[in-house]
């Protein structure tokens, strides 16, 4: 229930959401939730499809205030920020184009692999 | 103090439960495959170091210790396996000011030649098995060696170990091809193609002592473990005391495992292997394991002790307590539970668990990581658990223990060793632990058996 109200109070404000496809595969119960929103038809025709970047080492992230600004553009290929590990600095590279909606991590703290950080409005991948 | 545990599985929850007791926090590191498995659950702050394949993740000394240091970790318990006697870990966690729980990481260096840690305990008075006096030259030493021992003989990687590196030559035909083979796959797994030579010594048990060092200067031995329940050199079953060592020759083997850990400088715990021969009383330095076994629960359920306390007792310096003796008529015994499938020849299973469910009741313990719908993970070793039954009625009472406990363990979704353990178990010569047989034994009983 508490995993219900989490997505509806994420989803309160998107203006332009038809459908949520939540499923979290091989956790200790699996959980499958799928919310379809009424009253706005033709809203599927201007879905958006919303992706993690996502770490690919653990370290510190630092951001690149300019590449991650909500709104700004992001092009498969650009290089968002960087992981800075023991011997190790590896590139945040964006595996997608599209635009910035949020930075989910904040430049100079640290982050495990995989951990989200930036939410991306993917326009091509 | 907070405490990294560079592992995964069963282990790193044995660890973690120590930590607990002795208020000490603990940090988990995991794999992208791991994200669901319990271990990480478990500890008080977990972190995601790298993908599924250990290379990636639990073999990988700089996101290790990345993790260590973003975790404000004091203390690093590297398990067994992965980076637990990696000479290059120990020291770069020395180097970046975090504790290695096991010994320094300079001596662990100095013993990755396993020939000149056999010289270095058998100048310590430890009997070691016969063989070349020093690394082979090459095939033509090799072949005059061999004849002075006499065939079958082994040839050793000097940087090998965990049982690999090592081939068997039946006779001088075979030599010129098996040497070649043995440097191309030395050099190949290890780096290095220096090889040794040993006799094989055929119809051996595979018996070990658990010995413990501290830093000032004391060194304990504290019992024996028999493992002679092997396949393919991998240990199934394991227990203590050894019933065919003579009341003879138990204490000189005890001293002997103490000798060795001296000679070889550690500080820290560790377990010194030996070869008994048919006479039970003649017995061979074979290799030193300096970190945690598997198999150390045996030791715990014998005496009462707590191994991983030891363990970061000694790392934080303190001194080892007086000499335990077990009570007489004490026996332990563990078996392995392996996602192995005993009817298709131990193939390794893969799946999700759906029913599970463990045994208890007097001495019976259960070291275990899997829980109810857990998809196994393929990127690692196949053990599930750890099921250690201990009784004070002696060997009998241990193995109807362990018997009982397996009609009462279920596991299914996924294929198990219970089955070949419920059989192994029965089996007059294992039960009876009177009539000699060696660590080839399951090679020439698995064939006879049908596992359903």
């Amino acid at each position: 229930m508490d995993l219900i109200l989490e997505i509806l109070d994420w989803a309160k404000d998107k203006k332009d959401l038809a459908e949520i496809h939540y499923e979290n595969k091989g956790s200790a119960v699996p959980i499958l939730v799928h919310l379809v929103f009424e009253g706005t038809p033709g809203s599927a025709a201007g879905a958006k499809t919303l992706a993690y970047l996502k770490a690919p080492a653990i370290g510190k992230v630092t951001l690149s205030e300019q590449k991650t600004r909500p709104g700004a553009t992001l092009k498969k290929g650009d290089e968002a920020g960087y992981i800075e590990a023991v011997k190790e600095k590896t590139p945040l590279t964006a595996s997608f184009s599209g635009t910035i909606v949020q930075s989910v991590a904040e430049s100079g703290k640290n982050v495990g692999y995989g951990d989200p950080i930036l939410l991306v409005e993917i326009s091509e991948q | 103090m907070k405490v990294l545990i560079a592992n995964r599985g069963e282990i790193a929850i044995r660890v973690m439960r120590t930590l607990k007791e002795l208020g000490l926090s603990s940090v988990a590191v995991y794999s992208e495959e791991d994200r669901d498995s319990p271990h990480v659950g478990m500890a008080d702050e977990a972190w995601c170091i790298g993908s599924a394949a250990p290379r990636e993740s639990y073999l990988n000394i700089n996101r290790m210790i990345t993790a260590a240091k973003i975790a404000g970790a004091d203390l690093v318990h590297p398990g067994y396996g992965f980076l637990s006697e990696n000479d290059q870990f120990a020291l770069a966690c020395e180097e970046a000011g975090l504790k290695f729980i096991g010994p320094k990481g300079s001596v662990m260096a100095g013993l990755a030649n396993k020939f000149a840690t056999k010289e270095l305990v058998a100048k310590a008075g430890v009997p070691v098995i016969p063989g070349s006096q020093r690394p082979l030259r090459g095939v033509e030493e090799a072949k005059s060696e061999a004849k002075v021992l006499g065939y079958p003989v082994l040839l050793k990687a000097a940087f090998g170990g965990g049982g690999r590196g090592i081939v068997l030559v039946h006779d001088e035909s075979a030599m010129e091809k098996a040497f070649g083979m043995s440097q191309m796959e030395a050099q190949a797994a290890f780096g290095k193609s220096e090889l040794y030579m040993e006799k094989c010594l055929l119809d051996a048990r595979h018996v070990e002592v658990q010995v413990a060092a501290d830093h000032h200067g004391a060194v304990r031995s504290y019992t024996e473990r028999d493992c002679t329940i092997q396949r393919r050199n991998q240990k199934l079953i394991e227990e203590s005391p050894s019933p065919f060592i003579s009341q003879e020759a138990r204490p000189r083997l005890l001293e002997a495992g103490a000798k060795a850990t001296a000679a070889c400088r550690l500080t820290a715990l560790a377990t010194v292997e030996f070869l008994l021969l048919p006479d039970r009383k003649t017995f061979y330095f074979m290799e030193i394991n300096k970190r945690i076994q598997v198999e150390h629960p045996v030791t715990e359920e014998l005496l009462g002790l707590d191994l991983i306390r030891l363990q970061v007792g000694l790392a934080l310096g303190e001194k080892l307590g007086p000499a335990i003796e077990a009570p007489p008529g004490r026996h332990a015994i563990e078996v392995r539970v392996n996602a192995e499938d005993a009817a298709q020849n131990f193939l390794s299973g893969e799946g999700t668990i759906t029913a599970l469910h463990w045994p208890a009741g007097p001495g019976v313990r259960v070291d275990t990581f899997i829980r109810p719908y857990l998809t196994l993970a393929t990127s690692y070793d196949s053990l599930l658990a750890k099921v250690i039954a201990s009784s004070g009625h002696g060997r009998p009472g241990a193995i109807s223990r362990m018997r009982r406990a397996l009609t009462e363990t279920t596991i299914e979704g996924i294929p198990t060793t219970i089955p070949f353990h419920k059989k192994i178990l029965a089996d007059p010569v294992f039960a009876q632990g009177k009539e000699w047989f060696n660590v080839k034994y399951l090679d020439s009983w698995i064939p006879k058996q049908r596992f359903i």
